[in-house]
């Protein structure tokens, strides 16, 4: 079948003929302009440098750049999902800049495969899929998996070995080192009501390291939350993704809105790009915010969540019956965007949290069509 | 006006297939002919290097490739003029649709870099480690790329959306 494809794009450039038949006097002009051209900015650049000591001084001057010799690649989006290693070494797990201190008295276990019955109590499982059923008591455990964004329609149900989540809204811990740790209203809900309960389970997002961990924990193993951190990460600006085909944004109480319009998805993009004020340690969480566990407060509560879609490569999904594997959309990147102006932030799952000035969430809203 | 030895005889004998791995490319007579010509000013420059004991027609497609590529970075960058026309005529809807054109308006519909590594991976005949060397990327992006434009190919009628059906990634 891969000739037949082949055969396919043979035959639809077949018949393209050159316009031009005879390019050698265009091109050889054309490297003639280019090379006065680089040599022009590099005039400039030394009669700039002249002026600069004849006076004396330096000084700030815009200069025209040379021109770049090669682009970078471009940076991996949530779809590029990383192959970390998980590694324990001094009671320490470490996967793709997540760490996960052992308490005393939990074991790590990577069997890639597990029932649950079978799995110790108080263990750390990394890469398990874990098979549901059987007749045992619950156990704390916590299980480290990869973590992938897809939206579907409403009401499909499938099943594989990621966890998919629809564009929710996010509330967010700023985890020891730095990064996002993300929970929706659901699990968040979870986790303050173990104040009250005996036991409690719920699943944490760590989208900077597509990875999720997945909790279950009696009241008395509640410390283990504390032990998740991340590898120290310096403030920065959004990571955003380049390759994307719709946008979304779900704002609590208004619904979600969407473009597939590339002249406004191109708008969005220069307004996340204008935020350059990183958010430092220290700031977050803002005074008042809500404690949500002994250990974490919720520096962002009911978060927007702005996705950058594109068509999911479904392999490893069994859809249900009647429901195709065009009907997936992933996410290329997503932007959680707190809704609060007296603590306005927004994190980029690619990485980067910064400050947002007033008003942002209702500029981005009108942008896409919203009131 | 012929440049340095060897350079017009080279373009002259592989400038219609570089315009048609253009085509492939960009999804686009026009832009994959722009992008043959951009790509050989560069080897002009680099023609010391190539001639005659390198392979100028390996590092013009290269370059090409990476030009397609770093395309994909711009798509969200330019305004779109609303009033901006159309390249080429509308279609007409009597004409007929011919197979060569329902595949090139199908690998247009693509985001650039899915367009690239399809070509790439189904065209060229690369392995997608073989592409990600050539791109700089990680062989995952390659692959989610792959995946991704599949599936976009697969919910389009037409000849790759039916070529693609029973294609494993």
């Amino acid at each position: 079948m891969t000739e037949r494809i082949h055969h396919l794009l043979d035959e639809a450039v077949a018949g393209v003929q050159p316009r031009d038949p005879d390019p050698v006097p265009a091109l050889l002009r054309r490297a003639g302009r280019d090379r006065r051209r680089r040599w022009a900015m590099g005039g400039a650049a030394v009669a700039v440098a002249a002026s600069l000591i004849a006076v004396g001084g330096f000084a700030t001057v815009n200069r025209p750049s040379p021109p770049p010799i090669a682009a970078p690649a471009p940076p991996p989006d949530l779809t590029d999902l990383p192959q970390p290693a998980p590694a324990v070494s001094g009671g320490v797990v470490r996967a793709g800049g997540v760490t996960i201190a052992v308490p005393p008295g939990w074991t790590v276990s990577d069997r890639s495969r597990a029932d649950y019955c079978d799995i110790a109590n108080r263990t750390i499982l990394l890469g398990t899929m874990i098979m549901p059923g059987g007749d045992c008591n619950s156990h704390s455990q916590l299980a480290l998996g990869l973590w992938r964004p897809t939206v579907f329609p409403a009401g499909m149900i499938e099943e594989s070995d990621a966890t998919f989540h629809d564009m929710s809204l996010w509330n967010e811990v700023v985890l020891p080192g730095g990064q996002p740790l993300w929970l929706d209203a659901n699990n968040a809900g979870n986790i303050d009501a173990a104040e009250d309960l005996t036991f409690a389970a719920s699943n944490l997002v760590l989208p900077w390291a597509r990875m999720q961990i997945s909790t279950e924990y009696h009241r008395a193993d509640e410390s283990v939350l504390s032990g998740i951190a991340s590898e120290p990460a310096p403030p920065a600006t959004l990571g955003l993704p380049v390759d994307f085909t719709a946008v979304a944004l779900t704002v609590k109480g208004k619904g979600r809105l969407r473009t597939d319009d590339p002249a406004v998805a191109a708008q969005v993009l220069e307004l996340l790009r204008g935020l350059d004020r990183p958010v430092q340690p220290g700031e977050l969480p803002c005074p008042g915010a809500r404690q949500l566990s002994k250990d974490w407060k919720l520096a962002g509560t009911d978060m927007a969540a702005l996705a950058f879609l594109t068509p999911a490569d479904t392999s490893g999904i069994t859809p249900r019956k009647g429901v195709k594997p065009g009907d997936f959309e992933e996410a290329a990147g997503l932007v959680a965007i707190s809704a609060d102006d007296s603590c306005a932030f927004a994190t980029s799952a690619m990485g980067g949290r910064v400050h947002l000035p007033a008003g942002f969430l209702g500029r981005l809203q009108q942008l896409l069509g919203g009131r | 006006m012929t440049g340095p030895a060897g350079f017009a005889e080279f373009v002259q004998a592989r400038y219609p297939a570089l315009v048609r791995h253009g085509a492939l490319l960009t999804g686009d007579h026009g832009h994959g002919e722009d992008l043959a010509q951009e790509a050989l000013v560069k080897t002009y420059r680099a023609w010391r290097r190539l001639h005659p004991d390198g392979d100028p027609d390996a590092y013009t497609r290269r370059v090409m490739v990476h030009a397609a590529w770093r395309a994909g970075r711009r798509r969200w960058h330019r305004e779109i003029p609303a009033g901006e026309l159309p390249e080429r005529p509308a279609a007409d809807p009597f004409e007929p649709r011919d197979t060569a054109r329902l595949v090139l308006d199908a690998l247009r519909s693509l985001p650039a870099q899915q367009r690239v590594v399809l070509v790439l991976r189904y065209w060229a005949g690369l392995s997608e480690a073989e592409i990600a060397a050539m791109l700089g990327c990680p062989a995952g992006t390659v692959k989610s790329r792959a995946g991704r434009a599949i599936a976009a190919l697969r919910r389009m009628d037409g000849p790759l959306a039916e070529a693609f059906e029973t294609v494993s990634r």
